[in-house]
């Protein structure tokens, strides 16, 4: 109500307590984490104003110590001020609520270090959820579409969920941390769904976001630049696999994951030691190239490793108006991430039919050939519409646009003649040009670096 | 003799919105106001000298964005404004602000839980799809279905297919919105009380239901309307004309005399002038007689059937059937002047949702007591209370530095169990609603220059609404859809030849403003023949 | 390994009335069944104990009210030793000024009614008619046998109301259009005058339900109990109390071979491969079938005994979500003579009273449930099941059979300190009626919607396994996924109240049940 201080002043106690608090009185809950390998500062911050009020309901809180929403603040990472300081063009945009820079030099330094060397960008504004629980598990069996019998602790899954009638919720990445703890890391919030399905189980899932800054490194340098840094062993590190790292007294946890279709590391930690390792890493990367980038920079690559974005290319069935936009995991072209011999999960009966009936929609990357950005409107085929383009991004590596598209069926029966529209404009004059389109199979860069073992390294530019 | 092709009795938006429409299909049209103003429940008056506001109605703007486009109500000078959703205050000192930005709205939500903030996707697309397959239902004239007729049996036939198409999870979907009780509604969805009684109050207020009562929970999708639709996912905003609704009703009367139409205030009908049981025109108190083609009522079923028309010239058996049309009021309105602007302790300074309304609203229980309070015929001990300080944005409606404060007091029974409403017990009700509000606004009572209590017998008397009902006839699901006002007349039409309802008591009643008066225009057109062109002129 | 003899065809999760209906019928079609029952007596709610010592009497329900003719066929239950003490019992609604009104249409009844009222006497076998025929129209839908869950059966059966409906004409099609969203209480003011038979026939539609005379739905539950007496043929007292009834589905069960076992709780319906293959009890036996009925409230079934994971989130969270409102209290007194109830001829004491002098007395006491407390004249159904069933008692003596509408499940201060006053209310209310009740008053006992809910598991003790609302019906009771009897696990199948139709003794969903699980179970032996 009152406390508009200035949080960032620490001579008092701070605000919020970041250690963690003692297990609350409902053991069910809590047990058998406390002795994982980790001293995670995860966010008991809110649990314990929760349990308080409600018995350990996680998402019934008040908290009356925030602003009002409409006070003139910017929301900012924990790395704002370090990625800000590196920002040349003050070239800013949005990242779920969060104000995180477009582009920090240029377009272009950014992409040549992402591919040539390494790029270091703050991914603090993913959503971050801890499961946990006697229960995690066998829940988590039922709330994602994939198989978790590979998912020891340490490991990596990307994973789609779905509610009853096999249409996406989302999409996330699952860490496995211990026995019984999870971390999901998704693009948009879904906490709603997430709680609603805990009936029935023995689970604690609380919405850690604003307790875990994350950074990622990418590129073929990226290995060397960890291991420059201090990460003893980390060409060891299989893709889609973590370890704890320390590095100059910060317990790091290091994933070889991320969505650049290349060699690449994402880095989670405390919000507080979260500025002392993006120094340390760009400075230990200098020597090889490292630079900082921005949001258009992960777009460019996801786009070109073929990852669909939640709220983008994709509505969840949550948010979708249209009963008609909505789309199963096979239409989105996660086919590979659901299971349907193994346990059961939310929505597998529907997936059952929904794989043998055809696709009312296809997710798909095209490819444009035309050497220069263009802006899209419609996809067709000789006749009609058959399709909308969600992102769309030139790719410097590939000298040609790439766009990822909502298709109907019958625009990738083959044979069939694809093209965009797309509008060219130069100052008062506007063109709409058709450019001929194909459909690209899976992703249109992929990088063999990213599955070496152990992790190319060493290799000075 | 002075004659016409179409008469509209009484000049409130429905009246207003069927001679605009007629006007605009290029019917002759002539809309008489028994009163000095038109607009009746949306007329405005000054309560001081200098002080503009809504007499009757709270004072939002409710008329469709598509008859304000159609009706070119722009161009006659109409200027609508958007603004945040208000604020609801709880007994407790707890406050709900909604906000029409989806991020300040989720932050605003996640104040309370952070469940809450994310459910909301949720249930805004249940509402909104709810609202689209209502939109889709009311684009489509109403037919009877027990008119045994080829065309209206297909059509009912053809509604068994459609909801026999529909997933069975749609058509549970669709019941529960509108069958649950609104709290049971609400528990499936969020889980703080104070969001879900800043919904209830937002979605009941005005209503003739409490929150445990069944079918209630239907009210919260009016909320979602496209008007009000807020960006990137935000909460409903509030819609308020600059000039207040007074200036609605003067934008439609500009629209009606620019296409051709005729406007006469001060002229109280009397009697529907028949003719082989037909209606052939208008008497009127001064004794004038107008004839017309086709009569249009603006007045509610009971008024116009009670006092328009000798008993005796009426079907058998209808007179007992308009009398068991359910008119109940539930509202009752206090006018205020203040000094200066209020302030809500609670609030956080400059709260922009502030312009939208403040509502003190109660926790479920409670406001399911003050809902049974109406049910027995008593003031409401805890009251439902809702304000709009419309001269915060439309600066003209109050001496600079002062303002106007509209409030309403829901569930406000016409009748009194122990007695008549005396200016006592009126005193009573402003007093209570007042120091309700003061609770959280210290020095209200200090600044109140002028002060006016309205309760449903006021507004009947004033306004001509019987029992003070603002809706019409009570939005019950019995008196909706092809019930409206009663099975058999769905269409406008009436037993009178000639003779046709464009009141609220008519379909789709207090589901769209203006609604009922569009509709019988476009039948009233085809009843008069006019040119396939003409009829192009109205919305389909 | 499992023993031989614990392997059968089907099991049976629960000896209620649903639960051995449906064993019944799958025994009677050759299978070799397993009925499970956790308490020692069967038949849950329906049983006859006593009330104290020697005096006996239907612990909670006490009248018969719903079951089709059909299934008492059937199960040929007049064999196995169902005696009715009365067959349709008359219906009485205690008038303060000693003119009693019969709810029928006979002349001699309707002459009494006319001295309340001529124009009611005139309107009330038009009423009748015209609920009747409503009841005819939607009895089907209410609680025949549900469409198969395709757009075309659906569509054939909605057609086929449509145009039934567009049979009736269109005077009685309007008055039902108008009529069924909205409530009982609207619909008789607009037709009757005396308060009197407009408060009897309002307890009459809503007895049992949570909903006040005044809300919209009631008008359409009216009509489905209408339609659930056309079926039984009124409402019948049973010899023995309801327990009587119990005992001759058992009897008749155990005649098509169905092994019943009491005092056999079920701990886990055992499930591999999505597919049910037996049960294990809290004695930690297993049973093995590849069909297991559950008759339990859908919320115990899904997420006790089987368990949330193996069904979908969203299943979880709408069955979760059903509602249970407890509306009704039991009060059953123990007394050493007939009361006499004034104005009352000597034949009448078989009847069942009704107490409800107005629609607005109704709905007063509706709004004090709503706000956790109880009328001082509270809505009740009396019956003297001793009158007619003379072995229930000692020599002399008599029982009285007391349901209490609008009790809520809890009142403020905990029931403790409200127990007495509410017996107390219960027997002045009643001694309006009959001065001497109080001093024939041997013994009572009072059960509580919480004493509902502990002694029978039924939550909130309401005795429907969810409320009949409009939104928990038909195709979506209890949630759409699971409406017809199947669940997504193979071999489980749904046979209590909480699938369709619904409460209300009348066994239909035990009976539909057993019929899903013969067609999509194939053969047994």
């Amino acid at each position: 109500m009152n406390d508009d201080t200035d949080t960032t002043i620490s001579d008092g106690p701070p605000p919020f307590d970041n250690e963690p608090k003692a297990a609350p009185s409902d053991d069910t809950m809590i047990a058998a984490i406390d002795d994982g390998p980790t001293p995670e500062p995860v966010g008991h911050v809110d649990l314990a104003a929760i349990d308080a009020v409600t018995q350990a309901d996680p998402a019934l809180f008040e908290n009356e110590n925030t602003k009002p929403p409409f006070s003139r603040q910017v929301m900012t990472t924990p790395l704002h001020f370090y990625v800000a300081s590196e920002s040349l063009t003050n070239l800013w945009c949005h990242w779920n609520g969060y104000t995180v820079a477009q582009c920090l030099t240029s377009i272009e330094d950014e992409y040549a270090a992402l591919r040539q060397s390494a790029a270091l960008s703050d991914i603090s504004p993913l959503v971050k959820y801890r499961i946990s629980g006697p229960d995690a598990l066998p829940w988590l069996r039922r709330f994602v579409t994939g198989n978790l019998e590979t998912l020891l602790v340490d490991a990596i899954i990307p994973v789609v969920f779905c509610e009853d009638r096999g249409f996406v919720v989302g999409d996330g990445m699952l860490f496995r941390l211990g026995d019984n703890e999870f971390r999901l890391i998704t693009e948009e919030t879904y906490l709603a769904w997430l709680l609603d399905s805990t009936i029935g189980y023995q689970v604690h899932i609380e919405d850690v976001s604003t307790t875990l800054a994350a950074m990622s490194l990418q590129g073929p340098l990226s290995c060397t630049i960890l291991a420059e840094a201090g990460l003893s062993g980390i060409e060891n590190l299989r893709p889609y696999s973590a370890h704890w790292f320390d590095v100059a007294g910060m317990p790091v946890y290091v994933s070889r994951s991320g969505s650049s279709g290349d060699l690449g590391y994402e880095l989670w930690l405390d919000p507080d030691d979260a500025p002392s390792l993006w120094l340390r890493l760009l400075a230990k990367g200098k020597p090889f190239g490292v630079k900082p980038g921005g949001f258009t920079l992960r777009e460019i690559a996801r786009v070109e490793a073929g990852i669909p974005r939640a709220g983008v290319d994709y509505l969840g069935v949550f948010s979708a108006i249209d009963p008609q936009s909505v789309l199963t995991p096979y239409e989105l072209g996660f086919s590979a991430l659901v299971d349907l011999e193994g346990a059961h999960f939310t929505g597998r009966d529907a997936l059952r039919a929904a794989k043998a009936g055809a696709p009312r929609h296809i997710l798909a990357t095209l490819a444009v050939d035309w050497y220069q950005p263009l802006r899209f409107t419609a996809i067709r085929d000789a006749s009609s519409i058959v399709g909308v383009v969600t992102s769309s991004v030139f790719s410097p590596m590939l000298g040609i646009n790439l766009a990822m598209a909502t298709l109907n069926p019958s625009a990738i029966v083959s044979g069939t003649d694809l093209h965009v529209e797309a509008e060219m404009r130069a100052e008062l004059s506007l063109q709409i040009v058709k450019v001929p389109a194909r459909i690209i199979a899976g992703s249109a860069l992929l990088l063999p670096a990213r599955h070496l073992v152990p992790a190319p390294l060493g290799m000075r530019p | 003799m002075e004659r016409h092709e179409a008469i509209v009795i009484g000049g409130g938006l429905n009246g207003l919105t069927a001679a605009a429409y007629l006007a605009r299909a290029g019917v002759d049209v002539l809309l008489v106001e028994r009163n000095e103003v038109l607009g009746s429940a949306a007329a405005g008056y000054e309560i001081e000298p200098g002080f503009h506001m809504s007499r009757f109605a709270l004072g939002t703007m409710t008329l469709p964005a598509r008859t304000v486009f159609d009706l070119e109500l722009r161009k006659f000078g109409l200027n609508v404004v958007q603004l945040d959703g208000g604020v609801s205050l709880m007994p407790d000192g707890r406050y709900h602000a909604s906000y029409r930005d989806g991020l300040m709205y989720r932050r605003e939500l996640a104040r309370h839980s952070a469940k809450d903030a994310d459910a909301w996707t949720r249930f805004r697309r249940d509402m909104l799809r709810a609202n689209l397959s209502l939109a889709r239902a009311l684009s489509e004239p109403m037919k009877n279905p027990s008119r045994r007729s080829f065309s209206a049996l297909r059509n009912l036939l053809g509604s068994a297919d459609r909801l026999a198409a529909m997933p069975s999870d749609d058509m549970q979907d669709v019941l529960k919105i509108w069958t649950q009780p609104c709290a049971d509604f609400l528990d499936s969805y969020f889980i703080s009380d104070v969001l879900k009684a800043h919904l209830a109050a937002k979605a009941l207020g005005g209503t003739t239901l409490g929150p445990y009562a069944p079918t209630s929970a239907r009210f919260l999708m009016n909320m979602f309307k496209a008007e009000s639709e807020g960006a990137n996912g935000g909460a409903p905003a509030t819609v308020l004309a600059i000039g207040g609704s007074q200036a609605v009703a003067n934008a439609l009367a500009a629209s009606i005399e620019a296409n051709g139409g005729h406007v006469r205030t001060e002229a109280e009908v009397t009697d529907v002038i028949l003719r082989d049981g037909k209606a052939r025109g208008v008497a009127l108190a001064n004794g004038e007689e107008i004839h017309a083609k086709a009569v249009l009522s603006d007045l509610d079923l009971k008024r116009t059937f009670l006092a328009l028309f000798p008993w005796k010239d009426l079907p058998k058996g209808f007179v007992e059937r308009v009398g068991c049309f359910r008119m109940r009021g539930v509202t009752a309105k206090i006018n205020i002047a203040l000094d200066a602007l209020p302030q809500f302790s609670a609030l956080p300074d400059d709260c922009p949702a502030l312009a939208g309304g403040v509502r003190a609203v109660l926790p479920m229980a409670d406001l399911d007591q003050a809902f049974d309070d109406w049910r027995n015929n008593m003031p409401p001990r805890e009251p439902l209370v809702e304000t709009l300080i419309p001269s915060m944005v439309d600066r003209t409606l109050a001496p600079h530095g002062k303002h106007v404060m509209s409030v309403a007091v829901h569930y406000v029974p016409e009748t009194l169990h122990d007695g008549a409403w005396t200016q006592a017990r009126k005193d009573d009700l402003a007093d209570l609603a007042v120091s309700t509000l003061a609770a959280h606004s210290v020095g209200l009572k200090d600044r109140i220059i002028a002060l006016e209590v309205l309760v449903p017998p006021d507004i009947e008397n004033e306004v001509g609404l019987t029992a003070g009902d603002f809706e019409q006839g009570e939005m019950a699901l019995d008196q909706m859809f092809f019930n409206r006002p009663m099975p058999g007349l769905a269409g406008y039409e009436t037993p009178i030849d000639n003779f046709y309802l464009c009141s609220g008591s008519a379909h789709p009643g207090a589901l769209e403003t203006g609604g009922a008066g569009a509709g019988a225009a476009r039948r009233v057109v085809s009843a008069l023949g006019k040119s396939a062109a003409a009829k192009r002129g109205l919305t389909p | 390994m499992t023993q031989p003899d614990h392997i059968y065809d089907v099991i049976v999760v629960g000896a209620g009335h649903n639960g051995l209906i449906a064993a019944a019928y799958l025994g009677k079609a050759g299978r070799r069944v397993l009925l499970l029952e956790a308490s020692t007596h069967l038949g849950g709610a329906l049983t006859t104990a006593e009330v104290s010592p020697d005096y006996r009497a239907s612990t909670a329900a006490h009248l018969l009210e719903a079951l089709p003719r059909r299934i008492e066929k059937d199960l040929k239950l007049a064999r196995h030793g169902l005696r009715y003490a009365v067959r349709r019992v008359q219906t009485i609604a205690l008038d303060h000024d000693l003119n009693h009104i019969m709810l029928s249409t006979r002349r001699a009844d309707i002459d009494i009614l006319r001295r309340h009222s001529a124009a009611d006497a005139e309107a009330y076998a038009a009423y009748a008619a015209r609920m009747k025929a409503y009841a005819a129209l939607l009895g089907p839908m209410l609680h025949g046998q549900l469409p198969s869950d395709d757009a075309q059966s659906v569509a054939r059966r909605l057609r086929r109301l449509v145009w039934r409906g567009e049979r009736m004409g269109p005077e009685r099609l309007e008055a039902l259009m108008r009529q069924l969203p909205g409530s009982i209480g609207d619909w008789l003011d607009n037709t009757f005058e005396t308060p009197l038979l407009k408060g009897a026939l309002a307890l009459d539609a809503m007895l049992g339900n949570a909903v006040g005379p005044y809300e919209a739905g009631t008008a359409l539950t009216s009509i489905g109990r209408q339609s659930l007496r056309g079926l039984s043929g009124g409402p019948h007292m049973v010899e023995g109390g309801l327990g009587g009834f119990i005992d001759a589905l058992a009897a008749a069960a155990a005649s098509f071979g169905v092994v019943i076992k009491a005092a056999t709780g079920v701990k886990k319906i055992l499930v591999d491969h999505g597919k049910v293959y037996g049960v294990t009890t809290h004695h930690d036996e297993t049973y093995e079938a590849p069909i297991i009925l559950s008759s339990a409230h859908p919320r115990e079934t899904i997420l006790n005994l089987v368990g949330a994971k193996h069904f979908d989130a969203g299943l979880v969270k709408q069955v979760n979500d059903i509602v249970d409102t407890g509306v009704t209290a039991k009060l059953n007194l123990s007394l050493d003579g007939l009361p006499t109830i004034q104005g009352l001829a000597p034949h009448g004491y078989n009847a069942r009273f009704l107490i409800a002098p107005s629609l607005a007395g109704l709905d007063d006491a509706f709004t004090a449930f709503k706000h956790g407390n109880f009328a001082s004249d509270i809505p009740m159904e009396v019956t003297i099941p001793s009158v007619a069933d003379a072995p229930l008692v000692p020599h002399g003596q008599h029982v009285m059979s007391i349901v209490m509408q609008y009790v809520p499940y809890s009142a403020e201060g905990g029931w403790e300190q409200h127990r007495d006053r509410l017996v107390d209310r219960a027997i002045e209310t009643f001694s309006q009626y009959a001065p001497d009740l109080r001093t024939r008053i041997v013994a009572g006992e009072l059960m509580l919607p919480p004493d509902i809910e502990r002694k029978f598991g039924l939550a909130n003790g309401g005795w429907y396994h969810g409320d009949m609302r409009m939104d928990q019906m038909f195709a979506f009771r209890p949630t759409p996924a699971l409406a017809r009897y199947a669940t997504p696990v193979e071999g489980l199948y749904l046979c209590g109240a909480g699938s369709h139709p619904g409460g209300g003794i009348c066994g239909l969903p035990g009976e539909y049940a057993a019929h899903a699980a013969l067609i999509r179970g194939g053969r047994g032996r």
